[in-house]
């Protein structure tokens, strides 16, 4: 059983399973509040590879149907973008700039 | 559901979750209701910064103390909780740009005297060697005042600091309801009776509106009662984890902050004629503005990541000031709303609203000027902030 503690479901914010279903335990049933609290989905890969993980441990502790687990909301931009770049986007019609 | 409690509490964000605690910590029974989930307005969506925020008219003397009390309390709340909020002291260079400084200096002078501090002020080179990644030279600088070292700039987690406050309030026997909307408040001969909620009635002779962006919407329930505060955007971003900056700088155009996981994380309220808004929805011209921030302030930036932005919403009033306290109009109702910046006063806040409502009547002076007797009638449908109008000066970035 060792071996769930250290599965990490989170490799961008090194955040496990077993964190996550403590939390879920404690009361934090939605993959927002699991994001607020324990940060996995804040990293470079925004969620993109723990997400549907964290609405399947929800559904295996509270027992809900997976429709009614909210998905975590994509933020943008989809990927990480440098400053850099973003500085450089010149001004469009509609644009404050 | 509780079908009675002496205090319900509309809203579960860090002011609602504050004054559930301090009620609590007194022995009260309360029910704090929320729409959503705790935090997911304006307290999930804030920096997390705790700064001293004082406000040059003639409630400054009133707003350092509310200051000087939040500020203590922040620092001493990770012992009085018994666990992390990740509290951290700050260490922070105001930046002010050249032909500000006559402007700035009599506030400095005044924020030295309310918090009894003393603010080194650093040069343009001095600035340079110490954090030589400021971009200096893009400000046409004048220099900067230090901030190391003390409470006057801080930062902690809003959403550890929410869970932790409602956590606590929960052991001392507070209910929290998350996912239940208030849909009305019940007022016979002007006296407050009950709440009715998504999920049924409770009766109550207490209750405080601690709604944020949806105070006024939450006043009006309660015999049609106006208040003039309206929703406030502001958008802001986070960047991939840098190793920690020594210092980072203070601009009047943004705020922002290195988080303990080394992300910058900066934001700015959005324009004025955007503001009246309930919306949270990011905009597209957001990010290039605020690249252009970053790149001036840090010029050798520009290979960082952007992760994500993300947008919130708060309420303001025409002062800036919060509106706390009871109203004459309703008896029973106790607003807690009107913050810019709630999370930073949140726990004055509770202390004082706990104080109203448990009669102790420690700081009567906060109370009175805070009121919303502050606003004459004919104000109180919101006419502009008051400083477009002459009347009030904008607040600087301190």
């Amino acid at each position: 059983m060792n071996s769930k503690k250290e599965t990490i479901v989170c490799f961008c914010e090194d955040v496990t399973e077993d964190e996550i279903v403590n939390a879920i335990k404690q009361g934090f049933t939605r993959p927002v509040d699991i994001k607020n609290y324990l940060r996995p989905g804040m990293g470079p890969c925004q969620g993109r590879g723990c997400a549907s993980q964290i609405i399947k441990l929800i559904r295996q502790v509270t027992g809900l149907p997976p429709e009614s687990i909210l998905p975590l909301l994509n933020r943008p931009p989809i990927t990480p973008v440098p400053i850099g770049v973003l500085s450089k986007i010149t001004k469009q019609e509609g644009m404050k700039r | 559901m509780k079908k009675r409690a002496e205090v319900v509490i509309i809203g579960g964000g860090v002011i609602g979750c504050a004054i559930a605690y301090n009620l609590a910590k007194d022995g009260v029974n309360v029910v704090v209701l929320e729409k959503r989930h705790l935090a997911s307005g304006a307290s999930g969506r804030c920096g997390g910064m705790i700064w001293a925020k004082w406000y040059p008219i003639e409630t400054s003397e009133v707003m350092a103390r509310v200051g000087n009390m939040t500020l203590n309390r922040f620092a001493n709340l990770e012992e009085e909780l018994e666990t992390s909020i990740e509290y951290n002291i700050e260490n922070t260079i105001a930046c002010i740009k050249a032909g500000e400084e006559k402007e700035c200096e009599p506030e400095i002078r005044e924020l030295e005297r309310y918090f009894d501090t003393r603010l080194e002020f650093l040069e343009p080179q001095e600035i340079k060697k110490r954090a030589p990644y400021i971009g200096v030279d893009n400000y046409e600088s004048f220099g900067g005042y230090l901030h190391a070292g003390t409470i006057l700039r801080a930062s902690a987690n809003p959403f550890l600091t929410v869970y932790a406050l409602a956590n606590t309030a929960r052991r001392l026997g507070t209910t929290i309801y998350t996912d239940t909307e208030v849909t009305g408040i019940i007022v016979e001969n002007e006296k407050v009776k009950g709440v009715q909620t998504s999920k049924g009635d409770i009766q109550t002779n207490i209750v405080v509106d601690a709604a944020g962006a949806w105070s006024a919407d939450v006043a009006r329930m309660a015999a049609g009662l106006k208040i003039p505060t309206r929703p406030h955007g502001e958008e802001a971003i986070v960047t991939e984890p840098l190793k920690p900056l020594q210092y980072f700088p203070g601009i009047s155009e943004a705020w922002g902050r290195q988080t303990k996981s080394g992300q910058i994380l900066l934001g700015e309220e959005t324009f004025p004629e955007q503001a009246s808004s309930y919306s949270i929805e990011t905009t597209l011209d957001f990010l290039p503005r605020i690249s252009e921030y970053l790149m001036q302030l840090f010029p050798s930036f520009g290979n960082i990541n952007i992760l994500r932005q993300w947008a919130g919403t708060q309420d303001i009033t025409p002062d800036e000031l919060p509106i706390l306290g009871e109203v004459d109009e309703v008896d029973g109702l106790i607003l807690a709303c009107g913050f810019t910046g709630g999370f930073c006063l949140s726990q004055a806040v509770g202390e004082i609203i706990t104080d109203i409502i448990l009669e102790k009547d420690k700081n009567p002076d906060i109370a009175e000027a805070l009121s919303l007797n502050r606003f004459e009638k004919k104000y109180r449908e919101f006419p502009g902030r008051w400083y477009y109008m002459g009347v009030h000066k904008k607040i600087k970035a301190f």
